[in-house]
């Protein structure tokens, strides 16, 4: 083995969700739309994009790395929001007088759902994509609602 | 004939994990880099022994290097 990554957080598919998490580590709402958030924290000016599927911040890791530290508590926070929405959208389906509002309520909550499929099938595809392009063959397995691709090339 | 190997792991909630064998030095980044950039940030990659050694070739040139500026 010569080296391990891992992904910091777990990645902001859901914009309602990615707006309460960062008002919760700290941050200041200065304007937003679904393409983008932007942000002041600790002094300092972001642009929280939406970009394949979710939603991130480009920096320069040489300069600005150590300006992230609020990061941190990012994911859980975006995770806390995930299922307090999940939660809210649940009661309303069940609490829902009109059959028309549960359909409606219901639909909100499939599609927020899938959002997330969304995002997994979607990196699942740019990684063969890319694998492909560089030359290596990949097996895939899935188990617990996991993929593993194992890339394999020979120099 | 050497075998390079990439294990790609994204869970339940989309967040992706990945593990290189057989690429060495600055190889197993720039690799990583190439795969998977443009879907997350790939920064604060472990190494583990293998990424710090060095092709033979390689190993001989910084071996030459540290004589030389011991010498001065």
């Amino acid at each position: 083995m010569s080296g391990v990554w891992t992904e910091k957080s777990v990645p902001m598919t859901d914009h309602e969700c990615a707006v309460e998490a960062l008002e919760e580590v700290g941050a200041t709402i200065l304007a937003k739309n679904q393409n983008q958030i932007r942000i002041r924290i600790n002094g300092q000016e972001w642009a929280v994009q939406k970009s394949h599927s979710r939603y991130s911040i480009r920096y320069n890791q040489r300069t600005q790395a150590n300006l992230l530290s609020w990061m941190n508590n990012l994911g859980s926070a975006y995770e806390t929001a995930v299922q307090r929405k999940l939660r809210r959208l649940r009661t309303e389906e069940e609490s829902a007088q009109l059959e028309s509002e549960r359909e409606a309520v219901r639909a909100e909550r499939e599609a927020f759902e899938a959002q997330r499929q969304g995002l997994i099938e979607q990196r699942r595809q740019e990684i063969l994509e890319k694998a492909n392009t560089l030359g290596y063959r990949v097996k895939e397995t899935k188990q617990n609602g996991q993929i593993r691709m194992v890339l394999v090339r020979t120099s | 004939m050497k075998e390079q190997r990439i294990t790609v792991t994204i869970d339940a909630e989309g967040k992706m994990s990945a593990k290189t064998t057989g690429l060495k030095g600055e190889t197993c980044i720039e690799e990583l880099e190439a795969l998977l950039s443009e879907l997350a940030e790939i920064e604060d990659v472990k190494h583990t022994r293998e990424y710090h050694e060095k092709e033979p070739q390689t190993r001989q040139q910084n071996s030459n290097q540290q004589r030389i500026k011991g010498g001065n």
